[in-house]
């Protein structure tokens, strides 16, 4: 046999292995389909109803990515979540040709005045500029696009001294005084990976006027890395003030209360996603975690739904009390509204001893999470907009406004929704998706499983070393203060100075058939739906 | 020496307030709002007033020196600017020989002389100060910054009779540098000079004029 037929037989070989193999593999899925019993499209139409399994677990890549229009994705569209990227890669938020907000929609619409503010009017305090920098274009087509970062000199956008917001100036040592109104809100280390949170910790240390809710999963060097203003949180595990035995160890409270970049701590009595106990897995409890926490490595941990040290409003505003004398700093509470008659009993007990938390954060049901049960996110706790204007309302009812700092959070992540907020009775805004997204989030929603693509919400060593923590955290600073020269362009439309200034009488509601009405409605409804339930 | 800054509250106008202050020269800002005041002192002038032509000759009574900052400032109204400028700074170099200040800077922009040919509108009359300053009793420097960009100062700066480069800029913090390292800087007296950014430390670049 000559060269030329070996070559023909493996020819034949080879072709017949193109066809036979397709074919083995298909008889073998034939058969593993028919014999299964999980599904009956399988057994029913073998093999070719892999298609369905296959379309449905591509289908929410598919619909991100294809399908959605630009306003339908949840819980945040396309493009919200492009004004986030854009604000943190840019610090712009300029658009073209006009807005694609479906107008025939329900919704609060900002009110402006015949004659706004100029800039020059507009009380702000840009004397000290941040050195950032910025994302430049230089030229995009359909495969490529080039773009370079360079430094800039950008306006801070701070408030003025005497529109700063100050907890506990009245109860406290030491007051906690802030320049900005936006923050990042409570997200703990262990939900989001070492390079996520220092990200988050630097930019937000770069920007100024802001400050860093630690969750309650403890104070980490993470959080300490750009030296933020610091909000610690306390969950009614106690982690990182809590003695072996789970109890409340002022030892280690009073250790963190003198550390200079904490400026306030916030119980955490619920979140707006999830009216239940915390939990983490024994494998993600690594030696650093059980460290910074104060608990046992490797051990799985199931927070209690409620804190053991209080039960009531009385016992409970006689920890606080505790808290602030032993810490000198301000001390809050983190609550979703729901039962407005416990909101009422708290606030009028507020009025009656004179005692109480220097502020409250109020989480919307809408509010996000690394990890929930569904019952828990889609339906307890009232959303944000209905939340808010009850318990300002509350508050000034019962004389004990002044006292008392708001803080509102839940998918606030755009400066007219903080504006609205802000109108709505809010002194502050927490924001924590926004800032997830400045750092590389890209809604994969898949923080519960340790194995989010983007290196954000996830523990994983390697998956994280996608996330450059050096080019990130500049866009976290850019996020975050062109926020808030986004509300400075609003308080000038509506005709005042300074975002701080925003009242009731700022915004309006507008209905699908066109009829407004003023925010006082909901208050009134609120009020008729109390009445009704006394019945 | 006592400096007096007009157009302080543009965005070159802070950065010399800034700079000015930490060298230690007395400061008045000359501001054109009532509420920018505050601003202005809050940059670290020492005192601040508004800009009022008829008292021009008051203020430049106690001042050695003026740091005179055409509004070239991209938040306002190029065609506006351009109006007020040349009269402002020929007012002002008018009050400042007749209160006898000596020292007398301007910030204008590249290529003011180019303004002759009539179709750059926004550039249009510049030149008109420039020569005014050249004939007056006073020593002067005019500083010719090309497009000022927010970047940080690198204290680093190319200087030029004419720089002729579309796409030269420079720091507005490098700008500020530059205008008050000239104060003193006798190399820089009744010269006119182009600058944008390069890599010659302002000091050097500025003596070796």
């Amino acid at each position: 046999m000559g060269l030329t037929d070996y070559l023909v037989i493996a020819l034949i070989i080879f072709i017949a292995l193109l066809v036979l193999i397709p074919i083995a593999l298909f008889v073998y899925l034939y058969i593993k389909d028919d014999r299964q019993k999980q599904h009956a499209i399988l057994r029913n139409f073998p093999v070719l109803g892999k298609a369905r399994y296959i379309t449905e677990k591509i289908g929410p890549e598919l619909r991100q990515y294809l399908f959605h229009n630009d306003n339908e994705g949840k819980p945040f569209s396309r493009k919200e979540y492009q004004d986030i990227v854009k604000a943190g890669k840019y610090n712009e938020r300029l658009i073209g040709f006009g807005s694609t907000r479906d107008f025939n929609a329900e919704g609060f619409y900002i009110r402006n005045t015949l004659f706004p503010k100029l800039r020059d009017e507009m009380k702000v305090d840009n004397i000290e500029k941040i050195k950032t920098r910025v994302y430049k274009s230089d030229g995009e087509n359909l495969f490529t696009r080039k773009e370079h970062s360079e430094e800039r000199l950008i306006d801070p956008y701070f408030l003025r001294d005497e529109d700063a917001v100050i907890m506990g100036e009245r109860t406290c040592r030491q007051p906690f005084k802030v320049k900005g109104l936006i923050g990042q809100s409570a997200m703990s280390f262990g939900a989001l990976g070492e390079n996520a949170i220092t990200a988050l910790s630097k930019g937000l240390g770069l920007a100024g006027g802001t400050w860093m809710n630690t969750g309650e999963g403890g104070l980490s060097q993470h959080h300490l890395a750009g030296k933020p203003d610091i909000i610690m949180q306390i969950g009614p595990d106690l982690f990182g003030v809590r003695k072996p035995n789970g109890d409340f160890s002022w030892e280690e409270f009073k250790k963190k209360s003198e550390m200079e970049e904490i400026k306030a701590f916030e119980l955490k009595l619920a979140q707006g996603a999830k009216t239940r106990g915390g939990h983490v897995e024994g494998e993600k409890v690594t030696e650093e975690i059980a460290k910074i926490r104060l608990v046992e490595p490797g051990k799985t941990i199931n927070s209690p739904n409620r804190f053991y040290e209080f039960d009531d409003v009385p016992s409970m505003f006689d920890f606080i009390e505790k808290l602030r004398d032993v810490g000198g700093k301000p001390v809050g509470i983190k609550i979703v509204i729901g039962d407005l008659d416990a909101l009422e009993n708290m606030v009028s007990y507020i009025k009656e001893s004179g005692k109480g938390p220097d502020f409250i954060t109020i989480d919307g049901g809408e509010g996000g999470t690394g990890a929930t049960f569904q019952e828990l996110a889609d339906s307890v706790g009232l959303p944000i907009q209905s939340a808010l204007p009850v318990v300002d309302e509350m508050l000034k009812k019962y004389d004990v406004r002044e006292r008392v700092k708001l803080i509102a959070s839940g998918k606030l992540i755009t400066p007219d929704k903080i504006a609205i907020a802000l109108a709505m009775g809010a002194d502050l805004v927490n924001v924590a998706r926004g800032f997830m997204i400045s750092v590389g989030c890209i809604m994969a929603q898949v923080c519960h499983t340790n194995n989010c693509p983007a290196g954000v919400a996830t523990t994983n060593k390697k998956l994280q070393d996608g996330l450059s923590i050096e080019e990130k955290y500049f866009r976290v600073c850019n996020y975050v203060v062109s926020q808030r020269e986004g509300l400075y362009n609003l308080a000038a439309a509506a005709g005042i100075d300074s975002p701080t200034k925003f009242e009731r009488k700022h915004i309006v509601h507008k209905d699908e058939l066109g009829r407004i009405s003023p925010l006082e409605d909901i208050l009134h409804a609120a009020k008729r739906t109390q009445l009704q339930k006394e019945g | 020496m006592n400096v007096l800054v007009f157009g302080a509250h543009g965005s070159v106008g802070e950065h010399v307030l800034k700079k000015l202050n930490q060298k230690n020269y007395k400061t008045m800002a000359i501001g054109s709002k009532e509420n920018q005041l505050e601003d202005l002192k809050k940059d670290g002038a020492t005192d601040a007033a508004v800009y009022d032509e008829q008292q021009n000759d008051s203020l430049l009574q106690n001042y050695e020196a003026v740091i005179f900052l055409t509004d070239i400032n991209t938040k306002s109204d190029t065609d506006k600017t351009v109006l007020v400028d040349h009269r402002a700074v020929i007012n002002a170099v008018e009050n400042a020989e007749k209160q006898g200040v000596k020292r007398f800077i301007l910030m204008s922009a590249v290529r003011a002389n180019e303004s002759s040919d009539g179709t750059k509108r926004n550039i249009g009359a510049k030149e008109i100060p420039d020569e005014l300053l050249q004939k007056a009793d006073v020593t002067y420097t005019v500083i010719r910054p090309s497009k000022l960009v927010d970047k940080p100062g690198q204290g680093t700066i190319l200087l030029d009779a004419m720089i002729n480069n579309d796409s030269a800029e420079i720091a507005r913090e490098d700008v500020a540098a530059v205008l008050i390292e000239a104060l003193e800087n006798e190399a820089t007296f009744n010269k006119t000079f182009d600058v944008s950014s390069g890599n010659v430390s302002i000091q050097q670049a500025l003596s070796s004029l």
